[in-house]
């Protein structure tokens, strides 16, 4: 341009005009649900998730068919030889499953010195010698002893419709047999698989915050790292940065949690393995909502944690209070399922960091009181309102700064930007 | 327009800004020259508040700049930075959408400007499969393609092949053609001559010169004449009368009063054998040497 020329007002190869193309101006909701798309396209698709995913299914599948084949050859065979009980062979396998003895299969041998081979071969665990004679290898377990018990009622009860008693004889031999009564005060027949179903949970718990929390942390310092965060925060405030981010997250987690679970519940169901009891929908939305909580609890301190490093290698070390901290609340998680009858257990339950792990499994537990699920939601809602406006204000006044790793006193003093 | 009143910050014992002020008008294309460290990137980073000053004001179009004015700024900052792994129209149309635009018109306009700087074929690639220069042009996209009324480019240039240069200006110009303000930092001040109407010249965090090229190239308040001869001069007696040699038969004469020009142009004549002359204003880059001294 020469001393004497003006800048043209007439527009020559026009920009594109976006006027009329614009949506209303941005807000902090619309930049958070874009922040939330992008984040959640790229995590859901990412290798990391996948193989996540991929490895936990196949976990789960591959854990549920290994077992059942080891428990169809985990067999015990029972051989008989000589006279039995007429219906007693038969009815075998049926009583000792109830009685919780797995899987029974019996076999009949021609002469005793076969059924003999047979169990020093270890081919046959117990042998029955003419209803009146137990064989084992070695004394060992309780099936021999459960047997033996099953042996005399069928020859009490043979006894007792011989005519060579009388009524009166009868009246006698049936009041010695008769069992002393057993009074369950708490019938659970499905105990221990809630407990172990509980357990699941609170490691499924733990173990999808500390991957999607890994996922988050990553995700930050990458924009960090990169210098992005310039650009974004030219376009939009750090909060609705956040709010997109800890969504996203959150949501696939979420996804993870349900995939994971349903997957176990599935392959369980399909190849008949154990007594996994019938899970109440309500339990899946109490985990979900504790899972929310107990995401949005860590996922934000987490943020906070890794806004303050510079790159991904920094973020290791500021990060580990954080992870520490997840570990003591999966740690008293652990302890909490593993003694739910404890009053301290339940006292320790109400703690904000261990609640998220462990409400669940007490709520499937069915030992949950009402005013106790309450109380423990209360408690951790507040918690997580301070631990949102204390990460929030870390995250807000340290994610700009990428010359240099930030101390969290620093950061929490520091002066916010956008 | 955009106005700067009064702009300061320190970090810790450095003054980064001291006062600065001054505006960059729309159908105006601003040329912000001034060496490392003199303020040029806090000044725009302030501009979106991604520095927190100790004082002053900035106003777009009479008002305090908030997230609205903001969504019709275009912004490439100094620490260049894009996601690695996404595809360059996404991309694109990400930040697009990011300033207010419906999705389609930012997919629309990440084409339309993508392929404006010859990544046309590219649209489809991950960031990291292109060359620096190529991604350099993804960060001009991203800063442009919602078509901002502000654009605040900090060395736009750098990185750029003469072709993308080429495209970039004309770009650039056809922006302030359509009545956008674009303030852009460089250190190719050919450059910056060639292309800005406006210049603000800034050292150690005060804006030493500002107003339109030639307020700036006379704002040092003398001219110079260049001598150019066909053999070599006698050069005792240009040094005599303060002519410098820019070459072996060239000189520069620096003139304070123009009624000079006359005396100075006879005893070239008689100092050698005067080719051709100019007598002119200082360039741009005699002024940014002297008011950066």
């Amino acid at each position: 341009m020469t001393d004497t020329e003006t800048p043209s007002t007439q527009p020559s190869s026009s920009p594109i005009d976006m006027e009329s193309n614009r949506a209303s101006a941005p807000t902090m909701m619309s930049d958070a649900a874009l922040v939330f798309r992008r984040e959640f396209i790229t995590r859901i698709t990412s290798s990391m998730f996948l193989a996540t995913m991929a490895f936990g299914l196949v976990m789960i599948i591959g854990g549920a068919v290994f077992f059942r084949v080891i428990d169809e050859t985990d067999v015990d065979i029972v051989g008989l030889v000589g006279d039995q009980p007429t219906g007693l062979a038969d009815a075998l396998p049926e009583l000792t499953d109830e009685a919780g003895f797995g899987r029974v299969e019996v076999e009949t041998f021609e002469s005793r010195e076969a059924l003999d081979e047979a169990i020093i071969a270890g081919d046959v665990r117990v042998g029955v010698v003419d209803g009146s004679e137990l064989v084992v290898k070695t004394s060992d377990g309780t099936l021999p002893g459960f047997l033996a018990l099953v042996w005399k009622e069928a020859r009490v009860g043979a006894l007792l419709t011989s005519p060579d008693l009388d009524p009166g004889q009868q009246q006698v031999v049936a009041e010695a047999t008769t069992d002393i009564p057993l009074t369950e005060l708490e019938p659970d027949p499905e105990s221990e698989a809630k407990a172990a179903v509980g357990f699941a949970l609170v490691i499924m718990l733990f173990l999808t915050i500390q991957l999607v929390g890994g996922m988050l942390m990553l995700s930050i310092t990458e924009e960090k790292g990169n210098n992005i965060v310039e650009l974004l925060l030219s376009s939009m405030s750090s909060k609705s940065l956040l709010l997109g981010k800890l969504a996203a997250n959150g949501l696939i987690g979420l996804i993870q949690t349900v995939v994971l679970i349903g997957a176990a519940i599935i392959a369980v169901n399909v190849t008949d393995l154990g007594d996994i009891p019938t899970i109440p929908s309500s339990l899946l939305l109490v985990a979900l909502l504790w899972f929310v909580v107990g995401f949005a609890f860590f996922g934000v301190l987490i943020a906070a944690g890794a806004s303050l490093a510079p790159s991904q290698e920094d973020a290791q070390s500021v990060m580990t209070p954080i992870f520490i901290l997840l570990l003591i609340g999966y740690m008293a998680s652990i302890f909490v399922t593993s003694n739910l009858d404890s009053g301290a257990a339940r006292v320790v339950s109400m703690i904000p960091l261990v609640s998220p792990f462990v409400m669940p499994a007490r709520f499937l537990d069915g030992d949950l009181p009402l005013w106790e699920h309450g109380l423990a939601f209360a408690i951790a809602a507040v918690t997580l309102v301070a631990a949102l406006q204390l990460g929030s204000r870390i995250y807000t006044r340290s994610v700009i700064h990428t010359d240099r790793k930030l101390g969290w006193l620093e950061a929490f003093r520091g002066e916010p930007v956008r | 327009m955009l106005e700067l009143h009064g702009l300061h910050k320190r970090f810790g014992d450095v003054v980064a800004l001291d006062g600065v002020s001054f505006a960059a008008k729309p159908g105006y294309i601003t040329g912000f020259l001034g060496r490392n460290g003199a303020g040029k990137s806090t000044t725009m980073r302030s501009v979106f508040g991604l520095v927190n000053l100790d004082d002053g004001l900035i106003r777009w179009n009479g008002r305090d700049v908030d997230g609205a004015a903001m969504s019709r700024f275009g912004f490439m900052p100094e620490q260049r930075g894009l996601y690695r792994k996404m595809k360059i129209r996404n991309q694109v149309s990400y930040f697009a959408q990011l300033k207010g635009l419906d999705r389609r018109s930012a997919d629309k306009s990440a084409n339309e400007l993508l392929t404006e700087l010859g990544l046309g074929d590219r649209l489809e690639d991950k960031l990291e499969a292109l060359s620096h220069g190529n991604q350099q042009r993804v960060q001009l996209a991203t800063a442009l393609a919602h078509s901002p009324d502000l654009c605040l480019l900090d060395e736009p240039f750098n990185g750029l092949d003469p072709t993308a240069v080429r495209v970039l200006n004309s770009y650039l110009r056809s922006l302030a053609d359509d009545g956008r303000a674009v303030l852009f930092s460089s250190h190719q001040l050919d450059l910056v001559e060639e292309l800005c109407d406006e210049v603000v010249i800034i050292d150690d965090g005060s804006v030493r010169a500002t107003g339109s090229v030639s307020e700036v190239r006379r704002q040092l308040g003398h001219s110079v004449l260049n001598l150019a001869f066909s053999s070599t001069p006698d050069w005792g007696r240009l040094a005599a009368e303060g002519a410098a040699a820019t070459g072996t038969r060239s000189a520069q004469v620096r003139l304070d009063n123009p009624d000079r020009l006359s005396h100075l142009l006879s005893l070239a004549q008689e100092a050698g054998s005067l080719t051709t002359f100019s007598y002119d204003l200082p360039s741009l880059s005699d002024v940014f040497e002297e008011v950066t001294q």
